[in-house]
């Protein structure tokens, strides 16, 4: 069978798993699915909660609701939002299916290729005895069948191939040929507010397939890049792929709450979408080893979709659907914290806290971005959020 | 072919969505069913568009066919107009909840205060 990706679409690289037509169809099908799921049924959820909820609560109460929790008990019995509900769960379930159908069909091929990436630029390596955090482990996140942990075979990619393509058709596309969009925006910024921050090594954490170890590769071209996650399968793919992009990187497996690299290795620690699958117990440790790895006067960075605390009730109420209806436990929680509280108890300068919500790099330098999210269109653009400390210049 | 099969379910409790679950179930089998006809759909669309063509029509020539940006965008319009067919109770639902009126506020105060 041949592949099909066509001009326009994800960026192809050794390991992807390439869709025949018929697979193809199947996954734009979940794109089409999940766009009018948005843009003609999630709007009516709106006129359900002004019309029919909001009133109801206010007979009950005296008052609006004024929190996205009293929200969601107002909304918890209401009909309409739960077919929507329903519907986006099972797009959910079957844009991962979609994308397992084409990788089953060409596992051993992705194997092969993985075997087979040269160790001539970056580098791999593996540590079983790593164990798999009580958060990656306790329910598959994003509903993504076996998680990033789980192997079907030796030397299995299947996690990776998983991961990479699903996540561009979750996005539509709109992070980008080869989803680094979050990280690019991360990178745009830490060059705007730290200008002639040179990072001599970056690491970056909960890396998965590499969308964003390749994206720091490519804005600090002179830095040594390193990626670790606790998964092998994703590690594996993240390295035949870099590989394949000519991108020089260094993974391994390794536990971002205690690694093995020795204090002030680092200029540059980040993540990228990382800290919302982590719990409220590994993000503290996850932090103080951020810091222990930094240098004198190196940053820590993260970036993640911006907090909805501050938002309208309704709208917090939308955007929190993933922690109860995708398998995102740590979405609610991760979206609520205090950046300068968490810097400052994992040792670093309250004051050298940074939090930012800049738009979005690729919706900015695309001629038609795409900017409809499940809930509907984002006003004023695609923004990402990041957040981080620097070190102080002279170690205390 | 390969028999390596992945786990088709996530672990983690499903949130239930309708009284019996089995709704849930069913629901999950239309909407599977709606996109295996989008697929045949794409499918039949290649082989038209390879006869008009006239380029010979194999199960080869089908797989490899390449859709490029006009056909996608063409295909992309029909599949929300399948969808809007097969949604179509929904957008009813829709439309009855933007026409219904929105309470006055007064009437619910007047509501809570009458007790």
């Amino acid at each position: 069978m041949s592949a099909s990706v066509v001009a326009g679409e994800q960026e192809l690289h050794a390991v992807l798993p390439v869709p025949t037509g018929e697979e193809l169809a199947r996954q734009e099908f979940i794109k089409s699915l999940k766009y009018h799921l948005s843009t003609r049924i999630a709007p009516g959820i709106r006129d359900s909660y002004e019309k029919r909820r909001l009133p109801e609560f206010h007979a009950r109460e005296g008052r609006p609701p004024e929190s996205r929790r009293e929200v969601r008990d107002a909304m918890s019995g209401d009909a309409y939002f739960r077919m929507w509900s329903a519907l986006e769960r099972t797009s959910q379930e079957m844009l991962w299916n979609s994308v397992q159908l084409s990788i089953e069909r060409q596992l051993p091929q992705l194997v092969e290729a993985a075997r087979a990436a040269p160790r001539g630029l970056g580098s791999l390596t593996l540590d079983a005895a790593v164990a798999t955090p009580a958060y990656a482990s306790a329910v598959d996140i994003h509903l993504m069948p076996g998680g990033y942990h789980s192997e079907v075979c030796r030397d299995d990619v299947a996690a990776g191939a998983l991961y990479d393509r699903g996540v561009y058709i979750y996005a539509n596309g709109r992070m980008g040929p080869r989803n680094a969009d979050p990280a690019d925006t991360a990178a745009a910024f830490l060059k705007a507010q730290f200008p002639g921050f040179a990072p001599r090594r970056i690491l970056d954490l909960g890396c998965t397939v590499g969308n964003s170890t390749l994206a720091w590769a490519e804005a600090f071209p002179d830095a040594e890049v390193h990626g670790i996650d606790v998964s092998a399968p994703v590690l594996r793919y993240a390295h035949a792929r870099a590989e394949s992009l000519g991108r020089r990187v260094h993974y391994s497996q390794q536990d971002a709450e205690a690694t093995r690299f020795p204090d002030g290795h680092f200029d540059l620690v980040t993540s990228c979408l990382f800290v919302h699958e982590t719990s409220r117990k590994a993000l503290p440790r996850i932090l103080r080893e951020a810091r222990r790895l930094l240098a004198p006067g190196g940053v820590m960075l993260h970036a993640e979709t911006p907090p909805y605390g501050s938002l309208p009730p309704f709208e917090a109420f939308m955007f929190d659907w993933d922690t109860r209806n995708n398998n995102e436990p740590f979405w609610a929680a991760s979206h609520e914290l205090d950046p300068r509280a968490e810097v400052e108890a994992a040792g670093f300068a309250r004051e050298s806290a940074f939090e930012a919500a800049p738009l979005s790099h690729y919706s900015t330098t695309q001629q038609r971005p795409k900017r409809v999210f499940k809930g509907g269109e984002i006003g004023g653009g695609w923004r990402w959020y990041v957040w981080g400390a620097r070190k102080a210049e002279s170690a205390q | 072919m390969n028999d390596q099969r992945l786990p088709r379910g996530a672990t983690g409790e499903a949130p239930q969505y309708f009284e019996d679950p089995e709704v849930g179930k069913v629901l999950a089998m239309v909407v599977a069913l709606t996109g295996e006809m989008a697929v045949m759909r794409d499918r039949l669309d290649t082989v038209e568009r390879l006869l008009d063509a006239g380029e010979p029509v194999t199960r080869e020539a089908i797989a490899r066919y390449a859709p490029g940006e006009a056909v996608r965008a063409e295909r992309d319009a029909w599949r929300q107009q399948f969808l809007s067919i097969v949604f179509r109770v929904l957008h009813e639902d829709r439309e009855r909840l933007a026409r219904a009126p929105a309470p006055r506020y007064d009437d619910v105060v007047r509501g809570v205060e009458g007790g």
